[in-house]
């Protein structure tokens, strides 16, 4: 085999499962850090107590702030709160569901069942959707003050580890599907997502659902959270 | 227009017609350079359907028939005869094996060089 080709088979194969495993790890890593690091006495919430209302106030925090219009702090900026749903449809779904993916894993795996693929055309949609929201948030932190304000170098990492996969996939699939260059540029953009993601502001891929499941047992906990009828009667 | 040129474009066109007559024949008879898969009993729903260069695998198969046709000549190693949810994965195991062997032709990850849109145009107008 050329050694463009023997790279293509690593990076698909078991070079691909050795970037799950420590996107994996590294995520279960950052769950139990965060758990570790609730300090009841410090935060001021009782985490042990009440579980009949802060476990339902976690699972109320998180679903809510998946709906694009449920909470107020969506409400507030529509048009970014679309453009960030749209974004994020994507980066969750293709990856996820792209028949090519789907496919690689099984044989990787030596498995015969694997999760449901998108149709092509729906995977490409989704995709274009996610690059122009990645070039949009890209703009956004370029132009708007309180962005420019805010944005370090991490973001732009994460911009970027985010959409060299979508670019490079996308031309596979859009102009040059028989290019093993283009092919090799995808994978090791793929795989470096998995192996830096735990390692950078990525992380928020798990992190968001720790915060909000924090959150979510404080507000039920001691506030007038969810789970207490919405609004705390003082 | 000279009636000349307009008999030598229409024998032009009566040749051309009769390569491609030709050539729906040999289709027809198993020897085209390119067939369309689709007796492996997988239903091509979520790819296109893959074209085959037939004549051009014989010869990287060394005229051995056997290599993908174990019992029937027009069934690819009777993939059709697995378990469904085994066919799949065997099918792209048995065509990769040989690419990964013979460095030469793509491998799993190159999807749409198998799966090409453009082959199943182009074996598809030439039909029509
Ligand atoms: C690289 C593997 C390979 C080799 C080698 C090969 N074939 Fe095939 N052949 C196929 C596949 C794949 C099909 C399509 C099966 C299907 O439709 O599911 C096929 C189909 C056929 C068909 C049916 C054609 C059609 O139009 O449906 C005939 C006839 C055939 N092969 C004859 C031969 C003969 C004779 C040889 C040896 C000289 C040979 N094949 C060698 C892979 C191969
Ligand atoms: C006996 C070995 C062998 C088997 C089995 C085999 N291939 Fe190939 N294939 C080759 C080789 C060698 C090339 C490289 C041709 C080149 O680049 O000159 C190739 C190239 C290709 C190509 C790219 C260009 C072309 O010539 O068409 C496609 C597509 C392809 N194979 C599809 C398949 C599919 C689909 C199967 C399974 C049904 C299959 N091959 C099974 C040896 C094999
Ligand atoms: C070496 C050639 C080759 C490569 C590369 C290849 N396939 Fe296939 N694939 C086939 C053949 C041949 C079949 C059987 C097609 C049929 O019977 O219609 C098939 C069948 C399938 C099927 C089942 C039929 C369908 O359309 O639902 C899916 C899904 C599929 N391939 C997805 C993929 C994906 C995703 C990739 C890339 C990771 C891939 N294939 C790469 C040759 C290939």
């Amino acid at each position: 085999m050329s050694s463009l080709q023997q790279a293509i088979s690593f990076l698909s194969g078991t070079g691909m499962l050795i970037a799950l495993a420590v996107f994996v790890l590294g995520c279960l890593f950052h769950v139990i850090r965060y758990i570790g690091g609730l300090d009841a006495k410090k935060d001021r919430v009782a985490y042990g107590y009440h579980a009949d209302r802060s476990v339902p106030g976690i699972f109320a925090s998180i679903f809510k702030w998946l709906l694009p219009c449920a909470t107020a702090g969506w409400r507030s900026a529509p048009l970014t709160t679309f453009i960030f749903f749209c974004m994020h449809a994507g980066c969750v779904l293709v990856p996820l569901f792209v028949a090519g993916h789907v496919v690689l894993l099984k044989s990787a795996l030596g498995i015969e069942a694997g999760l449901p693929m998108l149709p092509l055309a729906v995977a490409d949609v989704l995709a274009a959707v996610t690059i122009a929201g990645v070039l949009i948030c890209a703009v956004r932190r370029l132009v708007s003050p309180f962005q420019k304000a805010l944005t370090s170098g991490a973001d732009w990492l994460i911009l970027f580890l985010t959409g060299a996969p979508f670019v490079s996939g996308f031309l596979v699939r859009v102009c040059c599907p028989d290019s093993a260059e283009l092919m090799l540029v995808h994978l090791v953009c793929g795989n470096l997502f998995l192996l830096l993601a735990p390692f950078t502001k990525l992380s928020h891929i798990v992190l968001f659902f720790m915060s909000r499941a924090q959150l979510g047992m404080e507000y039920a906990i001691k506030r007038g959270g969810q789970t207490r009828g919405g609004v705390f009667d003082w | 227009m000279k009636t000349a040129s307009i008999k030598r474009i229409a024998f032009s066109l009566a040749v051309l017609a009769g390569i491609l007559f030709l050539g729906q024949q040999a289709q027809a008879d198993g020897d085209a350079p390119f067939i369309k898969i689709a007796k492996t009993g997988i239903s091509a729903e979520k790819m296109p359907a893959v074209v085959l260069s037939h004549e051009a695998h014989i010869k990287h198969a060394d005229d051995d028939c056997s290599v993908c046709h174990t019992e029937a000549e027009d069934k690819y190693l009777n993939i059709d005869t697995l378990a469904p949810a085994k066919r799949q994965g065997a099918v792209h195991a048995a065509c990769a094996s040989c690419h990964i062997q013979k460095g030469k032709g793509p491998l799993l990850a190159q999807c749409s060089s198998c799966h090409s849109q453009q082959r199943l145009a182009n074996l598809d107008s030439k039909k029509k």
